[in-house]
Order: C-alpha cells, then sequence, then structure tokens
C-alpha cells in the first residue's frame, strides 16, 4: 500500500455510505432540510461538510429515493422536509443488511492480532 | 450578507462545470440554507456569519460531491444524469451534418437530439441548429444543382451576355457562398463537439479521487 493509501481508502469508503447515512436518518419519518445537513456535518468521523450534502440529497431525488414538501414555518420563511419514498426504505434495508454483514466480518479481522 | 453573496460567487464559479439545472439549483439551495441558518441564529453577527460558512464547507469540495456517482444506481455503477454520454454525442453531430442525406429526416433526428441533450449550452445548440439547416446536405444540393443564368439583353435588343450562377450572378461571391455552406456546418460541429468535450473532460478528472 502506498504512503497515504489508508487515507484514500477511507474517504472513498466514507462516499459510498453517506448516502446511506442521509436515507438512515430519515427512517423514522421527514427530516426538516437544515437539520438534516447539520445533524450529518457534525459527526466527525463523517468528515463531510454541510454543503456537499445537498448535491447529494438533490441526487437521491432525481433517482426516486426522496421525496420533498415545503412546510409553512410559523416563524420564518417556508422549509424544505424531506422524506423517503418506498424504493428509498428497500435501498436502505438493502444496505442495511449488507453493511452488518460487511462491519462484522471487518470488525473481527481488525480484532485479530 | 456581503460575505454571503461573496461565498455564493465562489460557489458559482466552482460549480460552472455542472449542467444548468442542477448548478442553479444546487447554488439556491444553499443559498437558501445561509439565510435561512443565519435567520435561526440567536444572535446574528460576523462570527455567526463565518461560523455558518465554515459548516457549509469548501466550494470546491461541495462542486465535487455534486460529480460524485451515486452508489445507489443500477448495478455496475453507471453514472446518471451528471455523466456525459460521449456516444449520443458523436451520433448527434454526425446526424446533424449528415443526416440530410438520409431524407432529410436524419438531420431532423440530428436537431432533436441535440436540443434535448444537457451535453450542450443553449448557444452552441442554436449554433448547431442554425449552421446550417439541413446539415451537408444544403451545400451538396447548392453545388450539384445546375446554374441558374440570366440574359442581359443591352439597349438595342441584342443579348449581350448570359450571367449564370448558383445564387448570385456574381462568380466570386457564388463560390464564397458555397464554400461557406460548406465550412460552415463542419466549422460548427467541430466547435461544439470541442466545447463539450473540454467541459466534460472536467467530469472525468474529478471523479478520479
Amino acid at each position: 500500500m502506498e504512503p497515504g493509501g489508508t487515507g484514500k481508502a477511507l474517504s472513498q469508503l466514507r462516499r459510498g455510505v453517506l448516502e446511506f447515512c442521509v436515507l438512515a436518518l430519515l427512517r423514522d419519518g421527514e427530516g426538516y432540510g437544515v437539520e438534516l445537513v447539520r445533524k450529518l456535518g457534525a459527526i466527525e468521523a463523517l468528515a463531510t461538510s454541510e454543503g456537499t450534502i445537498y448535491p447529494l440529497l438533490s441526487r437521491l431525488r432525481r433517482q426516486g429515493l426522496v421525496t420533498t414538501v415545503w412546510r409553512e414555518s410559523p416563524a420564518g420563511p417556508p422549509r424544505r422536509y424531506y422524506d423517503l419514498t418506498p424504493a428509498g426504505h428497500h435501498a436502505l434495508g438493502g444496505f442495511s443488511q449488507e453493511w452488518a454483514a460487511f462491519r462484522t466480518a471487518v470488525d473481527l479481522l481488525m480484532g485479530e492480532d | 450578507m456581503e460575505l454571503f453573496e461573496d461565498y455564493l460567487r465562489r460557489l458559482e464559479v466552482a460549480v460552472r462545470h455542472l449542467p444548468p439545472v442542477q448548478r442553479r439549483e444546487l447554488v439556491a439551495e444553499i443559498r437558501d440554507h445561509l439565510y435561512t441558518s443565519l435567520a435561526e441564529e440567536e444572535r446574528p453577527g460576523p462570527a455567526e456569519l463565518r461560523n455558518i460558512l465554515e459548516r457549509v464547507g469548501d466550494p470546491q469540495e461541495i462542486a465535487e460531491a455534486a460529480l460524485i456517482p451515486p452508489a445507489t444506481s443500477r448495478p455496475g455503477g453507471e453514472l446518471e444524469e451528471e455523466g456525459p454520454d460521449s456516444d449520443s454525442g458523436l451520433l448527434t453531430l454526425s446526424l446533424l451534418l449528415f443526416g440530410g442525406f438520409l431524407c432529410a429526416i436524419g438531420w431532423l433526428v440530428g436537431v432533436a437530439l441535440l436540443w434535448s441533450s444537457r451535453r450542450w449550452t443553449v448557444a452552441e445548440k442554436a449554433l448547431g441548429t442554425a449552421l446550417v439547416p439541413g446539415g451537408l446536405l444544403t451545400p451538396f444540393l447548392a453545388t450539384i444543382l445546375p446554374d441558374r443564368c440570366t440574359t442581359v439583353i443591352d439597349a438595342g435588343g441584342m443579348i449581350s451576355e448570359e450571367q449564370c450562377g448558383r445564387f448570385t450572378y456574381i462568380p466570386w461571391l457564388d463560390i464564397v457562398a458555397i464554400s461557406a455552406l460548406w465550412v460552415a456546418p463542419i466549422l460548427a460541429a467541430f466547435l461544439i463537439f470541442w466545447r463539450a468535450k473540454r467541459r466534460h473532460g472536467n467530469f472525468t478528472q474529478a471523479t478520479v479521487s
């Protein structure tokens, strides 16, 4: 492995998993856009800024995995809310299972000294 | 907020290679986010402005995030609308140039493909359509059509000369016109192909991590 190899692998891993993290946040119901990106941006381990999540949300929308609605807000301009579509739930479910198996396997290997 | 507007200007530059609809949407969303976040601050001030911008992140990173192929796409991870389809680009341009020879319908199909594709800007699409309608069929017809001639009769009723030409009766102007008709569609096709290639070349570079 070349120097900096782990950095690259990690960033690719993060990238691959991030959209499922977004879907997961919406598993239990709709989420307010600004709050969504704030939550994800605040997680150190994800190493992602709030701005980078918007293109991701756009793409998920175009792929039909999430929908958005605008709702009136009592104090301020209308707010954008995101929600999973059935396809989104399906994709999330599929990933969940794969991830569990993957995580278990890697943990096991990492744990061996 | 000048600070926000500055940032948004930098963002516009960073995302200029995105398809227009996506580009506009993204900038609008970030703008919305910035001002909404500010409105939600209890005590808005210069420090809050900077904090908000810092959390939103570097415009370049945002631009790159917009180019990453989706993990949730079809198997094989094909690029969706972000990715240009290089095959149909060539096909479209070929139809524009030579489609006229396929009973003119080929050119019309080329025009339809041209306008429906996200690969080119509106200006490029207009150029491709206007230069030249009918593609290379038009100069071809112009070349094989016989000259139109007119006879010039002088005051005495005698035929003094016959003047012939395709478009005009001035020979050199005629040659220039027909050459232009040949050259224009080829030039236009190359121009829009090259510009799109240069633009979309950045897509493939940016997706390599």
